[in-house]
């Protein structure tokens, strides 16, 4: 016997639907592919590279920050409603500069104006309105030790809602990472849970509430190691229309490097 | 905006491309890894699929060589291996296939033909786009192919659902 269209029809309807594409999986590959990609084509020194990569990042999954949109289960939950035009206006520019050979959105560099902190660029630049002058100092002291690199930035996703954004950079393996943010309580201030993009690794995260502050923890698994790269952490929240102030907001991170030595580095959200 | 349109694009797309790679390959864990390959040529090439008559066929087709390459590959690489002779007595059972050996049977063309046709529910004229062939090679390769399955599956359909004894 054989079988009629429309049971192979139903067969391969029924086949197809019997596998599960993992949505985080495969933006992650896209991710970290896009990542690669950047970094092979500018082919500089390490230091653009790592821009490049990123922002590749930011390019890619816009300001309204990769981990959110990849984590937050799917595609009517994740987006941020709606894209401010300041977050999307501090994407633009990225993508033409970086990601694309032929510029089709507004003309590079972009001006300091349309740059939020969202964008999350390793050099730092003023940000309009939410970022506290904070910046160039800590940045530059406690923000760096041995191969550790990081920042802090405020990604505001609309009126009410926000992520302080850590990037943390390594140019060396790390068998332990745990970093910490901390998030001063303003009015009506509300975790929205945290999410990290780490990709090739697992990484538990935790917000907890303790004195004046909501705080977020993401701890490497043990006996997972992270490569020399670029990982993001966000701390989601929402709070009191009107803006908030970050200035109180601080992060730490805790790092043992492949050969052993412990790290610290620390800042805030300018 | 170029972000905004491939959040578009992924959210629409990435879960037909996996599902098409796993019917391709067989392999559910290379499917999303295909998908994803897929998705990055789109960002990379995003000029040239938004300028396609049909974007959403050019992401299949960019998938439908990436699963190609990876059967290829992995072909060639089980030449090699042990998995050969592992296999080689099973087929002298009288086999009962299921659904994604039987796609494994047939010769490539077919398949994507069958799948695109039969699973994702494309006109003849999206297939041909998709995978840059005539209409007419599409219509034959997709009449051959789904002949074949379904010959393949009849059997072994009546043995596990006796379907055959109940109809």
């Amino acid at each position: 016997m054989t079988v009629t269209e429309n049971e192979l029809r139903a067969l391969l309807r029924a086949e197809a639907a019997a596998h599960q594409p993992d949505r985080v999986v495969i933006l992650n590959r896209v991710t970290q592919t896009a990542m690669r990609n950047e970094a092979a084509a500018r082919g500089r020194g390490p230091r653009i590279r790592i821009a490049g990569a990123a922002v590749a990042v930011a390019a890619v999954f816009g300001g309204g920050g990769f981990a959110q949109w990849a984590l937050a289960g799917g595609p009517d939950e994740g987006r941020p409603t709606p894209p401010p035009p300041a977050v999307t206006a501090s994407v633009g520019p990225a993508v033409t500069e970086n990601a694309t050979p032929s510029p089709s959105g507004p003309a590079s560099p972009s001006t300091p104006a349309s740059r939020s902190p969202g964008s999350r660029r390793p050099s730092k630049s003023v940000s309009p309105s939410a970022a506290a002058p904070a910046t160039s100092a800590p940045v530059t002291d406690s923000a760096t030790m041995g191969p550790l690199w990081s920042d802090g930035s405020v990604d505001v996703g609309g009126d009410t809602q926000a992520s302080s954004v850590v990037t943390i950079r390594t140019t060396e393996q790390l068998t332990a990472l745990e970093v910490t943010i901390r998030v001063a309580k303003t009015a009506e201030l509300v975790a929205r849970g945290g999410s990290q993009q780490v990709p090739g690794a697992s990484v538990n995260s935790s917000v907890t509430e303790e004195a004046g502050a909501l705080v977020y923890r993401f701890t490497l698994s043990s006996g997972d190691t992270l490569a020399a790269g670029t990982y993001t952490f966000f701390a989601r929240y929402t709070y009191a229309s009107g803006g908030r102030d970050a200035g109180a907001d601080a992060y730490t991170a805790a790092a043992t490097s492949g050969s052993g030595t412990a790290l610290a580095v620390s800042g805030a959200f300018g | 905006m170029r972000d905004a349109a491939f959040h578009a694009y992924f959210e629409r797309h990435h879960d037909s491309l996996s599902r098409l790679a796993y019917l391709m390959t067989g392999d559910a864990s290379a499917a999303d890894d295909l998908a994803a390959d897929a998705m990055t040529e789109v960002w990379r090439h995003w000029d040239r699929v938004q300028a396609a008559d049909d974007p959403a066929a050019y992401g299949h087709g960019i998938l439908m060589n990436l699963a190609r390459n990876w059967i290829r590959k992995r072909s060639r690489e089980r030449l090699f291996s042990l998995e050969v002779l592992k296999r080689a007595p099973e087929s002298d059972v009288p086999v009962v296939l299921d659904v994604r050996r039987a796609l494994a049977r047939l010769p490539h063309r077919r398949r994507a033909c069958v799948v695109l046709r039969y699973a994702f529910d494309m006109s003849e004229r999206e297939v041909a786009s998709t995978l840059g062939i005539s209409e007419g090679t599409v219509k034959s390769a997709t009449s051959r192919g789904a002949k074949q399955l379904a010959e393949m599956l009849g059997g072994s359909l009546a043995r596990i659902n006796g379907w055959e004894a109940a109809r």
